[in-house]
């Protein structure tokens, strides 16, 4: 290690004569040295990296005329502010609704498997399609399918009705980031069929009746 | 032979040059670390999980939307200063604005801008402080059906850029070399969607609805990585 130059020491030993100590003005650079390399180390470490990435997404091309009505398995999610998520299955009825019971909206969070989350629900809801799809998987390592085959394959099983329908529909309080979350549930889920649609003013109030609030008026 | 005693001396090691090599070791790491360029408008883009670390697309045509919901538009195509500047004269052939040699120099190197296509010869012509200022006052490019600014830009790149594509992918089949799926996707132009994590959804699904008006149905969302 590199020792403290004592230049002051030869001037010791002269008695009490007040005589002006000659000083070495060396100054020892290894302190200086330590900051160097903490200051790098440091920066090296804390430097994170942007990892930007791309989620593709189709959006549906505009229906002809009025949407045609949710197929037989459905779930509508009602994206609102302070990240709520409320949802209800299958078809809407309204409160003046006569033959049907009317459609009553549920609280739902992202909770982790086995939570009664939105992950459980779809799940659960995506039950049939998704023993189609582990097993298209597994067929595919066994016999090496093709990418073209799988993937045709792979929407024949999202086509049929029973997979789930995901209707995602957002008031004008909710974020972006609801819905990017939403979204990405679904892929993590492996469902393809999802539509964005618009909130029916009857929806809107449903859903203003359940949050305490008014939504904001959607463009 | 009778052992030589040294004499002990004090070792002391000079640590000048461990000093330099500090700092020549700095100067380094700073010289070859690449900046991003500057951008018109950060945005801090939201989670997400489902994706694996995908890198993003090359021939991209980018909306940004920030937390105020204002819609800004940026083109970087293959090709560079060509199809941007052939961008610029859809916009002046369809807008008729009027831009100059020095406004289209400007053009080439502004990245991208969020203000009516009227306002874009100003915007043009002031440097990067005003230009910012011009931004934030104002409403971003409209992408209401009346005004549908953001769509039509979007047209004109994702017109320039598939036909650059196609010429490409011909080009590669007439060599006897086609590209498969794999490298057509990747130079194929896109619409990505870079949307601030707070910006209210209406903002985005106004810009969604302007481009599938004007029959862009596929986009790419740009999202941050979340770990699992």
């Amino acid at each position: 290690m590199a020792e403290i130059a004592e230049g002051g020491g030869g001037g010791h030993g002269k008695g009490g004569k007040k005589r002006a100590k000659k000083q070495s003005t060396r100054v020892d650079m290894t302190p200086m040295v330590d900051l160097a390399f903490l200051l790098l180390t440091f920066f090296v470490l804390t430097a994170t990296f942007n990892k930007n990435k791309a989620m593709d997404i189709t959006f549906p091309a505009p229906p002809e005329g009025p949407p045609p009505p949710p197929t037989k398995n459905a779930v509508t999610f009602m994206l609102t502010k302070d990240d709520k998520v409320f949802y209800y299955v299958d078809e809407f009825f309204g409160p003046e609704s006569k033959e049907n019971p009317p459609t009553v909206l549920t609280e739902i969070t992202y909770a982790p498997d086995g939570q009664k989350g939105i992950r459980d629900l779809l799940k659960e809801k995506n039950k049939k399609a998704d023993v189609l799809m582990a097993e298209l998987e597994a067929e595919r390592q066994r016999t090496k399918m093709a990418d073209s085959t799988f993937k045709k394959r792979l929407n024949s099983i999202n086509n049929k009705s029973d997979a789930v329908t995901v209707i995602i529909k957002a008031d004008g309080d909710a974020k972006y980031r609801n819905v990017v979350q939403l979204i990405d549930e679904l892929k993590l889920l492996k469902i393809s069929k999802f539509v964005n649609v618009d909130m029916t003013p009857e929806e809107a109030n449903l859903l203003k009746a359940a949050t305490g609030t008014a939504p904001a008026a959607v463009q | 032979m009778p052992k030589i005693k040294m004499p002990r001396g004090n070792p002391s090691l000079d640590m000048t040059p461990m000093v330099d090599l500090a700092f020549l070791l700095v100067t380094f790491f700073m010289l070859t670390a690449s900046f991003r360029e500057a951008e018109t408008v950060t945005v801090i883009t939201p989670k997400a999980r489902s994706v694996a670390d995908k890198e993003l697309p090359k021939n991209a045509i980018i909306i940004t939307i920030d937390k105020t919901g204002r819609v800004y538009f940026d083109a970087q195509l293959n090709g560079g200063n060509g199809p941007r500047m052939e961008i610029l004269d859809s916009i002046v052939q369809n807008y008729r604005i009027g831009v100059d040699d020095k406004l289209r120099n400007e053009w080439l190197r502004s990245g991208s801008f969020g203000v009516e296509i009227a306002k874009l010869p100003e915007y043009l012509s002031k440097d990067d402080f005003n230009r910012k200022k011009m931004n934030e006052s104002g409403l971003g490019i409209p992408s209401d059906s009346l005004h549908n600014e953001i769509g039509s830009l979007a047209l004109y790149a994702m017109k320039i850029g598939m036909r650059d594509f196609m010429e490409r992918r011909q080009e590669a089949e007439r060599t006897n070399a086609p590209l498969d799926k794999e490298t057509q996707k990747k130079i194929m132009p896109r619409i990505c969607i870079k949307a601030d994590f707070d910006a209210p959804y209406a903002a985005v699904k106004q810009v969604i609805k302007a481009l599938t008006d004007k029959k862009q149905y596929h986009f790419t969302l740009i999202t941050t990585m979340e770990q699992t």
